[in-house]
């Protein structure tokens, strides 16, 4: 597993891993259970939103330990999830000084996630110094080198947009209302839409990354398919965030490019 | 990373694992199915009852298994896959035929469902004579 001997290596991101699955399951799929958790969450539409936004997110980093498990080390994945994790930790800091703390369980999780991985990290003998690919994106394939480039383009505009207008997300959305809690949770998914930029940065300079490639086309696919769920149900394309659904088209008709112009690479 | 060389079954099996996802999501989320069950069905009244809800989620976690399946046919060798795609070609022929009958009968209001089955039997069928794995072909 994870083409490598070393013991401690697997058992850090098999527990990696199980902190992912065990987030990933609760905050999509038992969400109620999880605002139970937390005396001060409001169990309304918002943040039931964004709990399931945050655990499919899960599963994402969930599919780079498999991908790992299967392909072996890849210094991609950490590159991304190493500053994700480390930016919701902050992230859960700031929103329990808010609160005032009324529940710790997240925050010692992904402290000890983002340890393990760390050991993982430094166990795998592997530079920290990221050598400049030939060509950008390490590859000459035009047509996946322009998706890759308007992934970037794509997330760095999500990040201006942000600052623009930082409750967007529940502006633009008939559904939701914008309150305070919401508000914390845009700032989240602006906090993993940095990681994501610093990975994408990361395969500009070293060339294209396996992992981070399909972890992008797993969370794209996830997404993609509840636009179409929204569509179906919604009786209508207006009853939802255009803008959003727009965004998560486009980014996965990028993914999905880079993902099947590359594949056979990796 | 894929294994299957045969690019129209990548392609197939592809758009199979989007809408397999979608269907889990519709019947997995509460209030997606209660969406999808009012838009269908001609005698949902609208409540979501406890053992109703646990019955359709089931459904949707079976189609989300489905979706894990084809993921595994897409990266594993293609004769690694036969079983699960025959298995898939006899399920969605006769979710095929259930749901042709229950339009018939007026108990599907949207013929969305049943169009989704026959096209979803018709392309694990071609992925399956594509890659050379029905029954008598010599691999």
């Amino acid at each position: 597993m994870f083409k490598t001997d070393d013991r401690v290596t697997q058992l850090c991101l098999f527990l990696a891993g199980l902190i992912f699955m065990f987030y990933a399951g609760i905050m999509t799929f038992n969400t109620g259970f999880f605002i139970d958790r937390y005396p001060t969450f409001d169990n309304d539409v918002t943040n039931r939103y964004f709990i399931v936004w945050f655990g499919l997110n899960n599963i994402m980093f969930l599919s780079g330990i498999y991908y790992m498990g299967y392909k072996g080390l890849n210094r991609g994945f950490f590159v991304f999830t190493v500053p994700a994790q480390a930016l919701t930790i902050v992230w859960i800091i700031m929103a329990l000084m808010r609160s005032g703390g009324d529940n710790y369980t997240g925050l010692i999780l992904v402290i000890l996630s983002v340890v393990l991985l760390l050991v993982a990290r430094f166990r795998m003998n592997e530079p920290f110094s990221y050598a400049k690919a030939e060509t950008a994106w390490g590859t000459n394939d035009g047509v996946a080198r322009a998706a890759l480039y308007g992934s970037l383009i794509l997330q760095i505009v999500i990040l201006v947009a942000y600052f623009f207008q930082p409750n967007g997300l529940m502006e633009n959305n008939p559904n939701l209302e914008v309150t305070e809690q919401g508000s914390h949770f845009a700032l989240g998914l602006t906090f993993l839409n940095v990681a994501v930029i610093i990975a994408l940065l990361f395969q500009l300079r070293t060339g294209f990354n396996g992992a981070l490639i399909t972890m992008g086309l797993v969370w794209h696919v996830i997404f993609m398919s509840i636009v179409l769920v929204n569509i179906a149900t919604a009786e209508g394309l207006d009853n939802g965030d255009p803008m959003l659904a727009l965004a998560i088209t486009l980014g996965f008709i990028f993914s999905a490019t880079a993902f099947f112009r590359l594949q056979k690479s990796f | 990373m894929i294994k299957i060389e045969d690019n129209v079954s990548v392609v197939l099996l592809s758009i199979a694992l989007v809408f397999n996802l979608m269907y889990a999501f519709m019947h997995i989320f509460d209030p997606f199915a209660v969406l999808f069950l009012e838009g269908i069905s001609s005698s949902f009244n609208g409540e979501m009852t406890s053992d109703l809800d646990a019955m359709v989620s089931n459904v949707g976690w079976f189609f989300m298994i489905f979706a894990i399946g084809i993921i595994m046919t897409l990266i594993v060798p293609k004769e690694e896959s036969a079983v699960f795609l025959r298995v898939m070609v006899v399920g969605s022929f006769i979710t095929s035929i259930r749901m042709i009958s229950y339009y018939m009968e007026g108990q599907l209001v949207d013929p969305a469902p049943m169009v989704l089955s026959i096209l979803g039997f018709v392309g694990f069928m071609v992925v399956l004579r594509r890659l050379g794995l029905n029954k008598g072909t010599t691999l």
